[in-house]
């Protein structure tokens, strides 16, 4: 074993963590190597005196301090700041409480946004209006052509052929357009 | 028969209920405990008195914040560390730009009285040199060595409160133990 693996197994020896195999090489090291004896020794020293450091105690004023700093709390002496992060809607968690919210707010806009709830679709009434008349007057339902407002269609030329004849590049005239080529 | 003495999740659960009594118990259990683990951080007693009194007090406001997924005393320690830690580097911060803290060295290495009269004052040599390569730790082998060796915490628990994996915390007591030896070594 070299000295850069004792020194690395040192807490686990002293743990008692080592396999025996381990073990056995550690302790023939450390009877060779005088050098890492030695800091094992100084490294056990000083694990004891850590452990035999002097127990602080509290004050005897300890608890009516704390208990002041309670009811300066209590008694709402805290900074804004302070009652925002403490502040518990429904009983959760300021984070997740704030996270919901803003969820709830995201999802709220985004449904608006995606289905326009708050615009009617727009209907042209005039022009359904008109188109229902001339179909109505038409023989072949097929042969309505787009009408501008206020416009009626010539069927002179729808007259002249006979149903479930036309030929669909015949062209059609609007009385209130000029014809066009 | 053995007496039923209330574990430390009980009372939380109890202070979670309303129950302020559980909560003077938990203040009870551990004040002198987080005292000696603050102190070795920030040697200073009365900051780590008052850094106790915020800890307990976090306690107080946030008592809801506990969930027995872990020990009660692994989140005190947690609450603890994270406010000594804060509260280093302050100091650290004021000593790099305040003149008049030159003589805050004066002091730093002291032991401090105990507060029970019967106690004797501890100030071996070997004691004082311990202190103050202790103090020359970086913060994350001292931070090791204080929980594990002088507050006597598992690995397990240790790793909880720190945050980082089994392994890493016996790697760094390790390297934080040989690096004591060696500053003790120095010092003699």
């Amino acid at each position: 074993m070299k000295c850069y693996d004792f020194e690395a197994q040192i807490s686990a020896y002293i743990d008692g963590e080592l396999k025996p195999t381990q073990r056995k090489d550690f302790t023939l090291h450390r009877q060779d190597c005088p050098e890492c004896a030695g800091k094992l020794d100084d490294i056990v020293q000083m694990l004891q005196t850590l452990h035999e450091l002097p127990v602080v105690q509290t004050s005897e004023d300890f608890m009516n301090r704390l208990q002041k700093k309670i009811d300066d709390h209590n008694s709402g002496k805290t900074s804004i700041w302070q009652r925002i992060i403490q502040f518990r809607p429904f009983g959760l968690d300021p984070i997740p409480a704030f996270g919901f919210a803003a969820a709830i707010v995201l999802m709220t806009i985004s449904t608006f946004m995606i289905f326009d709830l708050d615009r009617p679709p727009q209907v042209d009434f005039d022009r359904l209006t008109a188109r229902q008349a001339m179909l109505n007057e038409a023989s072949d339902p097929l042969a309505s052509p787009p009408l501008t407002a206020g416009a009626t269609l010539d069927t002179t030329a729808l007259d002249s052929v006979a149903p479930g004849t036309r030929p669909y590049d015949a062209p059609i005239h609007l009385v209130n357009q000029p014809s066009s080529p | 028969m053995a007496e039923y003495r209330v574990t430390d999740e009980e009372l939380i659960a109890r202070f979670q209920d309303g129950d302020v009594r559980a909560y003077n118990e938990i203040v009870r259990r551990y004040k002198d405990k987080l005292l000696n683990f603050v102190y070795r951080f920030l040697n200073d007693i009365d900051k780590a008195e008052d850094l106790v009194q915020d800890t307990f007090l976090k306690v107080y406001t946030h008592k809801y914040s506990y969930q027995e997924i872990a020990k009660f005393s692994t989140w005190l320690y947690t609450i603890a560390g994270n406010l000594a830690r804060t509260e280093l580097r302050k100091l650290k911060r004021r000593k790099t730009f305040s003149i008049s803290d030159l003589s805050y060295d004066d002091h730093e290495y002291e032991i401090p009285m105990v507060h029970d009269p019967g106690d004797h004052v501890e100030s071996s040599h070997f004691t004082r040199n311990l202190q103050k390569a202790m103090n020359e730790l970086p913060p994350d082998f001292k931070t090791m060595i204080i929980l594990r060796d002088i507050q006597e915490l598992s690995y397990e628990d240790i790793s909880r409160i720190v945050g980082v994996p089994i392994g890493t915390v016996k790697s760094r007591i390790n390297r934080g133990r040989l690096k004591l030896q060696v500053m003790l070594r120095k010092n003699k």
